[in-house]
């Protein structure tokens, strides 16, 4: 029988931390394909933040240096300066890239790093237990409390953000929600990486993705809950592209 | 020995450039010397000072406060710093601004040098500090001034049409220490 | 044709890490340490291989270092003031990871804002702990632009054969000092000592893993770094004994202070007054053996003084003196200018 899908090379079967029905494996397991497929796995770094994607660890093999909460695109600056040749990319959480680190990861982009950044944003600060996140949507609840735009403001579109700037090459949102949704995110993050590869440009991606341990939401209802609350905030689609 | 010279004037008059040439000079002699100018914002028209010292040996203190020479530049620097020269020391005045009723002390010795008239006289304000470094360097023999004068040379050698200028602004305080020594004796 | 060439502490300095095969520089601009940034702004782009980046920040400018390190190249950074506050989180994360790196703080006043006066006032949090957590970083504390330029060039390599932060703490006034520097020479970048733990399939086949907080391994690790302390303080602390040999009353005194009072040694010497100085030049590890033996029979007094405020320094002599019989006193005030040697005379005077 033919096999038609399994663990990509660079992925095992070890099992991970993460909670049941979150999406960071799924982000992870792109990150291996897209590399794969432009023969990069070996020659790319990627720059890992504090947080919930610490959970992978042993579960894929790329070059990793970790940074320090909201610093990965600083990080992968000097990185990137000093290995021009090689695939750099941060990795990091919506607190991570755009509440604490939101200078690090605006100034990457600014100056037009050769670097990909990929931000997972899950409206919520996972690691810690669920508190209040830049990405945090209206009505939201955290354990930091409700979200409200006259009080706590309105949640950070970073994307659109980034989108507006000179230096950029790739910007772009996408969701790990359906199998298509993912198929999408595979598109837009092999542009990413080629845009940084090919033309020594900066590219920005933010996955959307499932956080229900600390919604308070079953897995199984994630999907809706996202179609109905998140997408309509965070619309999926490209803000720049240089192809 | 050690020896230690404190310059200041307007910012603008060229003090740090002034004192920066003697340093190189000394260098150029295999001195041990430092150049230290407390820094803050001396911009055009602010005070600025600087205070270098040359020694055979190696140097402690770049900033004593009590100097063997004092070079003013302008008033204010003359009124300010007239107090840190040694017993026994010289003060050397820009003679164009300050004017001899204005010496308050008996156990320092004052000599004058018309820096800015000269400067004046030879079509460029702007070498008004290598006016004095010419001057300086013949009264105090703190370098020779042959040296000083290469050092002055060099640093124009990309911009040869100020060379002549800056020689004979060198050169003529030179002659106008030569003078004030001979007076002096 | 002059031997030496005539520079200030602070260009000197950048000069010195260029030479030592510093590929990567970021930094913010804070005065007094700015002139390090813009010398090496106008060298670093236009040579092969290096790279200079103006950080947005002092956070993003170590963590940048971190970056460029960690990933194989010699890195410095250089700042001052709340500039080093910022830079702690990425100072203990490079010493968790020991990821190495050259830092430079050109001491300015404090705390807060402060000025930007020389200082001596980072001594306890460069010498004690860069950052949360607990760590130590090897201390430089020059006096001269010479001594500057040369640490520079020693630092890059203790902190690849260390793996640790190594510091070179020097102030507003030795950053602005201008005086003759010998400089050593360029160093091929590609003949510096090998970085096998940030080469891709590096000996043991693994993938680059630069990170720290792995507890498995965590406990190992502390055992070995307390062993290179231990190892710097005994073998590597370095000292300058100043007319010390017959010394009845001696200064302890480090940096620009140290310096400042060799002037007023001389002069009280040459009155025929026994009186010495001891300089620490590395500041950790401390050179406890200078303070340790001294020989309280033929020494009456001694103090230590320095430009901060509270006494920091005086605090690691008294412990090195370890509760032998010589009375000790501290001369000390923050805040201001530096201590000039008229002040640091009278102090003196009053102990002959």
């Amino acid at each position: 029988m033919e096999k038609v899908f399994g663990i990509p090379e660079g992925m095992n079967d070890k099992k991970t931390a993460f909670c049941p029905g979150c999406t960071h494996m799924t982000a992870y397991r792109l990150i291996v394909e897209c590399l794969n497929e432009l023969g990069e796995r070996d020659n790319a770094i990627l720059c890992r933040p504090i947080g919930c994607s610490l959970n992978a660890d042993g579960s894929f093999d790329i070059h990793t240096i970790q940074s320090m909460h909201g610093r990965a695109s600083a990080v992968a600056t000097g990185v990137s300066r000093m290995n021009p040749t090689k695939t750099v990319m941060s990795y990091q959480g919506d607190g991570d890239a755009i509440s604490i680190g939101v200078a690090e990861t605006l100034y990457a982009a600014n100056r037009g790093e050769k670097m990909t950044a990929i931000v997972i944003n899950n409206q919520i600060y996972g690691m810690t237990g669920g508190q209040m996140s830049p990405t945090t949507l209206i009505g939201q609840r955290s354990t930091t409390g409700v979200r409200r735009a006259d009080d706590t403001g309105y949640p950070l579109r970073f994307a659109e953000w980034l989108g507006q700037l000179e230096a950029p090459g790739y910007v772009a949102r996408a969701a790990l929600y359906t199998p298509k949704d993912i198929m999408q995110a595979k598109k837009f993050l092999l542009k990413a990486l080629r845009c940084q590869k090919e033309l020594g440009r900066y590219s920005y991606i933010e996955f959307l993705s499932f956080c229900p341990t600390n919604w308070g939401v079953q897995p199984k209802d994630c999907l809706k809950y996202c179609q109905e609350n998140v997408l309509p905030v965070f619309p999926v689609g490209e803000f720049k592209s240089c192809f | 020995m050690e020896k230690s010279v404190l310059m200041g004037g307007f910012g603008g008059q060229g003090v740090q450039t002034c004192g920066k040439l003697l340093i190189y000079a000394a260098n150029e002699e295999d001195k041990i010397a430092t150049f230290y100018s407390q820094y803050g914002g001396a911009m055009r028209g602010g005070t600025s000072n600087c205070t270098v010292i040359t020694s055979d040996e190696e140097i402690g203190a770049p900033n004593k406060k009590i100097v063997d020479y004092v070079v003013a530049f302008n008033i204010p620097s003359f009124k300010k710093f007239e107090e840190r020269v040694a017993v026994g020391g010289t003060m050397i005045v820009n003679s164009t601004l300050i004017s001899e009723d204005m010496y308050t002390r008996k156990d320092i010795n004052y000599v004058g040098v018309p820096a800015t008239q000269i400067s004046q006289d030879l079509g460029s304000p702007k070498v008004l500090n290598v006016v004095i470094l010419g001057f300086f360097c013949e009264y105090s023999g703190m370098v020779e001034p042959k040296v000083a004068q290469e050092v002055v040379l060099k640093q124009f050698a990309k911009k040869p049409q100020f060379i002549e200028m800056n020689t004979r602004a060198f050169e003529t305080g030179v002659a106008e220490a030569k003078k004030a020594k001979k007076a002096k004796k | 044709m002059a031997k030496k060439e005539v520079m200030q502490g602070n260009e000197a300095l950048a000069e010195s890490a260029l030479r030592a095969g510093c590929r990567f520089f970021a930094g913010y601009p804070i005065t007094p340490q700015t002139e390090i940034t813009e010398y090496l702004a106008a060298k670093m782009n236009d040579m092969p291989d290096r790279a200079f980046v103006q950080g947005e920040s002092e956070l993003a400018s170590i963590n940048m270092v971190y970056g460029a390190s960690g990933s194989g190249a010699r890195a410095m950074t250089a700042t001052a003031g709340q500039g080093l506050a910022l830079m702690a989180e990425g100072m203990s994360q490079l010493a968790d990871a020991q990821v190495p790196a050259v830092i430079v703080d050109v001491q300015r006043g404090g705390p807060g804002n402060g000025g930007t006066a020389p200082s001596q006032g980072d001594y306890n949090f460069v010498t004690k702990s860069l950052g949360h957590g607990g760590f130590h970083a090897f201390v430089f504390g020059p006096s001269t632009v010479q001594e500057t330029a040369d640490m520079v060039y020693e630092a890059f390599d203790i902190a690849d054969e260390y793996r640790c932060v190594v510091m070179i703490m020097t102030d507003g006034m030795l950053g602005h000092l201008i005086e003759s520097v010998e400089l050593k020479p360029y160093r091929d970048l590609k003949a510096l000592p090998p970085r096998p733990w940030t080469e891709k399939g590096n000996p043991e086949g693994r993938k680059l893993q630069i990170c720290g907080g792995q507890p498995d391994i965590e406990l190992e690790k502390a055992r070995r770094i307390e062993k290179i302390y231990e190892k710097w303080e005994r073998e590597l602390a370095r000292v300058e004994h100043f007319m010390t040999d017959d010394a009845e009353v001696i200064l302890a005194a480090w940096g620009t202070v140290a310096r400042t009072a060799k002037t007023a040694i001389r002069k009280l010497r040459a009155e025929g007054h026994k009186i010495g100085l001891i300089r620490p030049i590395t500041i950790y590890p401390f050179p406890v053996a200078a303070f340790a033996e001294l020989d309280e029979k033929r020494v009456r007094h001694l103090i230590t003084m320095e430009n901060a405020t509270p006494a920091q320094f005086h605090l690691d002599v008294k412990a090195a003196l370890g509760g032998k019989p010589i009375p000790l006193s501290t001369y000390h005030r923050g805040m201001g200018s530096e201590l000039s040697v008229e002040e640091i005379e009278e102090q003196l005077r009053g102990l002959l």
